[in-house]
């Protein structure tokens, strides 16, 4: 198999404490998406997941730091890149989108502003003329209907699931050849996210882009991923296709988040097995991983089989 | 008390909005009618916008409806004296936000008592660990601001506060859509056992059908302001009749890779 | 449960004194303070006494300069070290009381406004407001102090009762926005006295602001009060003021600098200290740097 189009290994990432040394968030996270992929990270508020997404853009605030690992992108380490060519990647051939496309989006310019700026920045040279016909055609490619008219309007005239259209066109506007997209569709309606999920599913399919999605919705990850992260206080506790982790899950945890997962096939009487007790949660403890096949592992103490 | 009177009954429910004197009315609440039971949770599901959250402040008499009357226990809520609005409680999605930052755990969750009348130290003390024991939390939290709380947590202090003068219902308004998905979990469990218990009723406010399927025994569907269908849990997911509440479970994300759309 | 003990809180609170400023601010200010209160104990000289052959002495490290007066003599002979711990009395109990004044008034008409957010009780307040705020502070200062006598006492008022706008805006805004959360709401629907939502609900999530506010407050009455003295509409002669020993040295800058240096390096660095301890108190004051952090599930 070809290299693959991010590598991540051992990454930890640490931040400053008031008190004591450091509080490491992130802790020897290893893994890779190849190209047209999409791999799921999938943890609960705190898991480290999305620190671990912002040090791969390499967009960790000041206090936070990558204290050892290596983020690899087409063969690149980005960690010990300049800032500057740094900089040619983020927004180019690789680009990220939020939970909040209100607060990404300046609120002071008009829709067309923010594309032509993207596409301004890596292409300097760009026409009037080529921006205008690249920005219609952008919305056009996130299913936006009345393209010409969206373009001139300002992010709070727009709706939510419209505004996340939006920033997924300014994201693809150069093309990347990676999206890693962070909770986009956690502040939607149902029915919205329906259509942003499959938005993003087909401009992977069109342009063989890979996808790092980062949500704590195991059904967004069944809808999605091919292959899928769980995270758990800032170490990857398992690893698996989708099929691997929804037919055999082996870490506890994710059998835990399998369970707790409201779906409409949950027997509704069951609701009383559904009580998790946060001790038993806290008595988990990890231990080295484990191969459960070439593509499934599990971090695990060595016969601990059973759930708890 | 006549036999057919409902615990809570809201007729020709009316809330409409205007920025200006003259400008455009936007009708949050447009004719809204149904009832609840005593002991029975009723699930109110629809989007942002749909005018769910206005209803639950509509009954809490956070907000004057622009028409229409809402009966509890028979009697019009406006009407109502000190001692029956105890009967009424509510729970927001936003534990944080429904916590005062700088109150400890057990002068939060005896609140509701000490309001009116003044409360002796010792007695307060035993209401406050009761309450928080009732909710799995502990004696080691009863100090506690809100803050030194997890998310979980602190709306299981929610729900203590909500329990303490025992009431007949209980607004939910999105009270787990902020949690993550175990802790839904949880929180739904924790409802459920305390209904149980008490025979308490719920309207539970959700935007997901599933958490409002595992809760529910009646179902109403809001869309723009109406409820455009009501049933029963199975009626409304083994046999929806409206197009909206079809859409809606269409757009439930699949439980399993293998019921993917695309295959 | 020992994890609540005042002593361990205590450790907190000092661990958790991480702004250097804030250190520095605030021993500086206790410094000031202390000064001032045993100021007849401590000054080496007696700070009234005119000696003429003492006349513009400068200070020790310079040539002609002598130990015994370490930050050297004013122009009638009087020792500037001794006047200057004697002028921060003044600067400190105008600060203080002045914004005491102005700071309770301002207070309860925020409350007042900001609790009736939106009726005319709140609309006629805020033009009032308004029409104080447009009205340059020092110009209302000095056409009371032409009505009235100048001196310690109707400075103190004066600024008091010319201050007090700033205060009403900040905790009308902040009065209307705790009114919107939730809990609030929540003791509202149980019924809850106006009384009680204030005292209980309001008032302890609006208060830390308006302290940090009303301690830089302290720190512009100094100021007001040092210009208004420095102009001879302030405190009165023989008191003394550090605005007073600016206006002594004015006529000397270019022979004895010192004269006027040293009460406007006071002044500066009193408000500076004073401005640093009001930051700190942002800090502070946040219930969520009090004790602990985060619980866990």
């Amino acid at each position: 198999m070809s290299e693959p189009l991010l590598s991540v290994n051992n990454l930890v990432i640490q931040f400053p404490a008031r008190d004591k040394d450091k509080i490491t968030v992130v802790h020897d996270v290893s893994f890779h998406v190849n190209q047209g992929e999409v791999v799921a990270i999938v943890g609960e508020s705190g898991s480290g997941k999305s620190m671990t997404s912002l040090a791969i853009m390499g967009l960790l605030k000041s206090e936070g730091e990558v204290a050892s690992g290596a983020i690899h992108f087409q063969g690149r380490n980005l960690l010990a890149l300049p800032k500057n060519e740094r900089r040619k990647i983020n927004g180019k051939d690789m680009t990220m989108i939020f939970q909040e496309p209100m607060s990404s989006l300046n609120p002071m310019l008009r829709i067309k502003t923010q594309i032509a700026e993207a596409l301004k920045i890596h292409h300097p040279d760009i026409s009037k003329k080529a921006i205008q016909e690249k920005s219609i055609d952008l919305l056009r490619q996130v299913e936006i209907n009345n393209a010409e008219a969206v373009a001139n309007r300002f992010p709070h005239q727009l709706s939510g699931g419209m505004r996340q259209r939006v920033m997924i066109a300014i994201a693809i506007a150069n093309e990347p050849q990676l999206l890693i997209a962070d909770e986009p569709t956690t502040a939607l309606d149902v029915t919205i996210q329906k259509q942003i999920l499959s938005l993003i599913k087909n401009l992977n399919r069109k342009n063989e882009m890979g996808v790092v999605f980062i949500t704590h919705d195991l059904s967004v990850v069944a809808d999605i991923a091919d292959r899928v992260l769980v995270m758990r206080q800032g170490k990857i506790v398992e690893e698996a296709t989708v099929f691997e982790l929804f037919d055999n899950p082996q870490h506890p945890y994710t059998i835990r988040l399998l369970k707790a997962m409201p779906t409409l096939e949950t027997d509704t009487d069951t609701i009383d097995s559904l009580m998790d007790d946060p001790a038993q949660l806290e008595r988990l403890e990890d231990g080295p991983f484990q191969t459960i096949s070439d593509t499934h592992f599990v971090r695990k103490k060595a016969g601990a089989d059973d759930e708890g | 008390m006549k036999a057919e009177e409902h615990l809570l009954e809201v007729k020709g429910l009316r809330k409409h909005f205007s920025d200006q004197k003259d400008g455009p009315i936007l009708k949050a609440v447009d004719g809204v009618n149904f009832h609840v039971e005593r002991g029975e949770t009723l699930g109110i599901v629809g989007e942002s916008g749909s005018g769910k959250s206005t209803i639950a402040k509509m009954i809490m008499q956070l907000e004057k409806p622009t028409e229409g009357e809402i009966l509890f226990h028979g009697k019009n809520i406006t009407s109502l004296t000190n001692a029956a609005k105890r009967k009424l409680q509510i729970i927001f999605q936003d534990p944080y936000g429904s916590l005062n930052p700088r109150m400890k755990a057990k002068d939060i969750v005896t609140e509701p008592f000490f309001i009116h009348e003044k409360m002796p130290k010792r007695e307060r003390y035993e209401q406050a660990l009761k309450l928080l024991q009732e909710v799995g939390l502990d004696k080691e939290h009863l100090n506690r601001y809100p803050h030194q709380f997890s998310g979980g947590q602190r709306q299981r202090l929610s729900i203590a506060r909500a329990i303490a003068l025992k009431p007949d219902l209980i607004v939910c308004d999105e009270a787990v859509s902020a949690l993550d998905v175990s802790l839904q979990a949880q929180i739904l469990h924790l409802l459920s056992s305390l209904q149980k218990t008490y025979g308490i009723a719920y309207i539970f406010i959700a935007h997901g059908l599933p958490a409002v399927r595992l809760i529910s025994d009646r179902i109403a569907i809001m869309y723009k302001g109406e409820i455009v269908e009501t049933g029963t849990r199975d009626e409304i997911f083994e046999n929806p009749q409206h197009d909206y509440t079809k859409s809606l479970l269409a757009a439930v994300p699949p439980s399993h890779p293998r019921l993917r759309e695309d295959g | 449960m020992s994890k609540n003990s005042p002593i361990t809180k205590t450790f907190t609170k000092i661990r958790n004194f991480t702004s250097p400023l804030g250190l520095i601010g605030s021993i500086t200010v206790t410094i000031i303070v202390l000064l001032a209160i045993f100021a007849p104990w401590i000054v080496p000289h007696d700070p009234f006494a005119i000696d003429a052959t003492k006349r513009l002495i400068p200070p020790f490290w310079v040539d002609g300069g002598s130990t015994t007066y370490l930050l050297g003599t004013d122009h009638v002979g009087r020792d500037i070290l001794s006047r200057l711990i004697y002028g921060g009395r003044v600067s400190l109990l105008v600060g203080l009381f002045s914004v005491i004044i102005s700071g309770v008034i301002g207070l309860l008409l925020g409350l007042l406004a900001g609790y009736l957010g939106g009726t005319w009780v709140d609309h006629v307040l805020m033009r009032v407001v308004d029409a104080i705020l447009a009205i340059p502070t020092l110009l209302l200062v000095l056409v009371a102090i032409v009505v009235f006598e100048p001196g310690l006492i109707t400075l103190i008022v004066v600024i008091g009762l010319t201050s007090w706008p700033q205060y009403t805006r900040l905790v009308r805004g902040e009065v209307l926005s705790v009114k919107q959360r939730e809990f609030v709401q929540l003791a509202y629907t149980l019924g809850a006295p106006h009384t009680y939502l204030i005292r209980r609900h309001i008032l302890p999530n609006v208060v830390s602001s308006f302290i940090v506010v009303a301690t830089i407050g302290i720190a512009s009455a100094i100021l007001t009060e040092s210009s208004l003295s420095f102009l001879g509409l302030g405190v009165q002669p023989p008191d003394i003021t550090w605005g007073g020993m600016l206006n002594d040295g004015r006529n000397y800058i270019a022979t004895s600098w010192w004269i006027a240096t040293f009460p406007g390096l006071a002044i500066t660095i009193t408000v500076l200290a004073i401005t640093f301890v009001g930051d700190w108190f942002r800090d502070v004051l946040d219930p969520r740097l009090k004790q602990g952090g985060e619980g866990n599930e």
